[in-house]
């Protein structure tokens, strides 16, 4: 589904020297798992989400997408972002109808599945309120539904829930679930949360540095619904702050191009 | 749905406003038609001698040969004219420069040579493109007005979040999809300044090429030639139109406007409406 095979890269830093982003990156991502990948900030893994979006290409490396090489963004590879960046000027009916004009979908079609997306976030009632009117999860469940909406074959997050608060950080993490088991496409979500890692993931793919690559995957069997305060799942995090913790944190951040 | 009483109390403390604002206008007016006409002995007309005849030459009585709803409407349409080009020239312009670094690099400059050039400069050049002609002011006008609406929409267009693309793109759109429903949306706040601008510049202009270039009718040309004939309270009047049109431009289409887009959808971080 999603693969990497040596990727590289690396962005031109002050002094003109190439600093490595990411250093021969190898992984493959299967169709219908979900996939956290964790590590600190400045460890990559947005570069990495960045990546396999088509938004910045590597240095050296390929990255596949369905066996093709991805060569730029698509609807097939859709993001929810850490900042909703809905757009101000639509509604919420307008940004869910973003995408589905740009696929040239007629209007019945394209209003039963604004309907049916919003009524899946929770956000019926809400369509025609702009940007300013919703709260930062209400944005983010807008802009979770807008890529619903595609109906992608695979979903990238990159830590889409970081900025909410617990409570309702804690919901959306529920309802992303519901939402996966319901439908079962492919997900690679980004986080420094252990927890939100152990809660969610099939796999956890711990980026470390330097150099900046896969450290370690972990795959996490346990059954869902997994609790949050069950001794499992406790067990579960307590291995990843393990590997955590035998990496570097605070490192400077990167340069984004 | 009715009109709650507090917005109603706000519509009319802002008429109280402005009606204060007029009288205290009118008041010094007043009082320098007063001392002018006592210490130079001259016929300074007044703001209820002015407004009398305003009223006279709207309901039909001729200035310079014609009505003056004629020479309000050739000005403004060679304004509109004038503006429109300059708007749509100014649009494509900064639209392509935000998209295109090397165009940008190129031409940017000479856009920025072309601001430095006070708009009544343009006769000569004007007058040898086009003659003594229509032609000529509008083309004074369009050349006055581009500057600011171009650097505007560029300036708007390089500010957009970079995320909005990202996000239009990964949504599926491409070319003019970017251009129409992401870029000009997102650069709004920037276009409508521009436009403000320009308008304003354009108008400025066109009243100065009236003067100079003799085009036979406008407001311009109307106040020119009520100075020849000594008729200087029509060339008051004159001036009150040019305000009041100037005003409603301001006041009306682009605060409409700006309610309509900017303040609806938040584009400014504001703390309130004004």
């Amino acid at each position: 589904m999603i693969a990497l095979e040596g990727v590289s890269l690396r962005y031109p830093n002050a002094n003109g020297n190439k600093a490595p982003a990411l250093d021969n990156v190898s992984l493959v991502i299967g169709e219908g798992e979900f996939v956290c990948l964790l590590g600190p900030s400045g460890c990559g893994k947005t570069s990495l989400l960045n990546l396999i979006a088509g938004f910045i290409k590597p240095t050296a490396g390929r990255v596949l997408f369905q066996g093709d090489p991805v060569t730029g963004p698509s609807p097939e590879r859709s993001v929810v972002f850490q900042d909703p960046t809905l757009f101000p000027w639509l509604t919420v009916r307008g940004n869910v109808e973003f995408g589905l004009r740009c696929m040239k979908l007629p209007k019945d079609e394209r209003r039963s599945r604004i309907d049916e997306c919003l009524a899946m976030v929770g956000l019926s009632g809400y369509e025609d309120a702009y940007r300013h009117e919703l709260s930062g999860g209400m944005r983010q469940r807008a802009a979770l539904a807008r890529v619903l909406a595609l109906d992608p074959p695979a979903l990238l997050m990159d830590e889409p829930f970081s900025a909410l608060d617990a409570n309702t950080r804690e919901r959306l993490q529920d309802e992303l679930l519901r939402i996966w088991i319901a439908r079962r496409r492919t997900i690679a979500f980004v986080t420094h949360s252990v927890e939100e890692a152990a809660l969610l993931a099939d796999r956890v793919i711990v980026i470390g540095a330097p150099p900046y690559s896969v450290k370690r995957e972990i795959s996490i069997e346990l059954p869902r619904p997994r609790p949050r305060a069950s001794t499992n799942l406790e067990e579960t995090m307590r291995g990843l702050r393990a590997v955590l913790d035998d990496l570097p944190c605070c490192l400077p951040p990167q340069q984004i191009v | 749905m009715p009109v709650s009483t507090h917005r109603l109390r706000g519509i009319l403390r802002s008429l109280a406003f402005m009606a204060s604002t007029l009288l205290i206008g009118a008041l010094l007016w007043q009082a320098v038609a007063s001392v002018v006409s006592t210490v130079r002995g001259v016929d300074f007309p007044t703001p209820v001698a002015t407004l009398r005849h305003l009223g006279s030459l709207l309901s039909g009585e001729d200035l310079v040969d014609q009505s003056l709803y004629r020479h309000i409407g050739d000005s403004l349409r060679r304004w509109v004219t004038g503006f429109s080009l300059a708007a749509v020239c100014g649009l494509t312009f900064g639209l392509a420069a935000g998209r295109e670094g090397v165009f940008r690099r190129l031409t940017l400059p000479l856009v920025h040579c072309l601001q430095l050039i006070p708009g009544l400069a343009w006769i000569p050049v004007a007058l040898l493109l086009f003659g003594i002609s229509e032609k000529t002011t509008v083309f004074m006008i369009a050349v006055a007005a581009f500057p600011p609406v171009a650097i505007n929409v560029l300036a708007g267009v390089k500010e957009v979040d970079a995320t909005y693309l990202r996000a239009a793109r990964m949504l599926g759109a491409r070319g003019t999809t970017l251009v129409f429903r992401v870029l000009l949306p997102g650069a709004l706040p920037h276009i409508l300044s521009g436009l403000r601008v320009g308008l304003g510049n354009g108008w400025r202009v066109l009243l100065a090429a009236e003067m100079v270039v003799g085009t036979g009718t406008g407001l311009g040309y109307s106040i020119i030639q009520s100075r020849w004939t000594l008729d200087y309270i029509s060339a008051f009047a004159c001036l009150v139109v040019i305000m009041l049109i100037g005003l409603g431009f301001e006041r009306v289409v682009f605060a409409t406007l700006e309610r309509w887009t900017i303040e609806r959808w938040r584009l400014r971080d504001s703390g309130g409406a004004a």
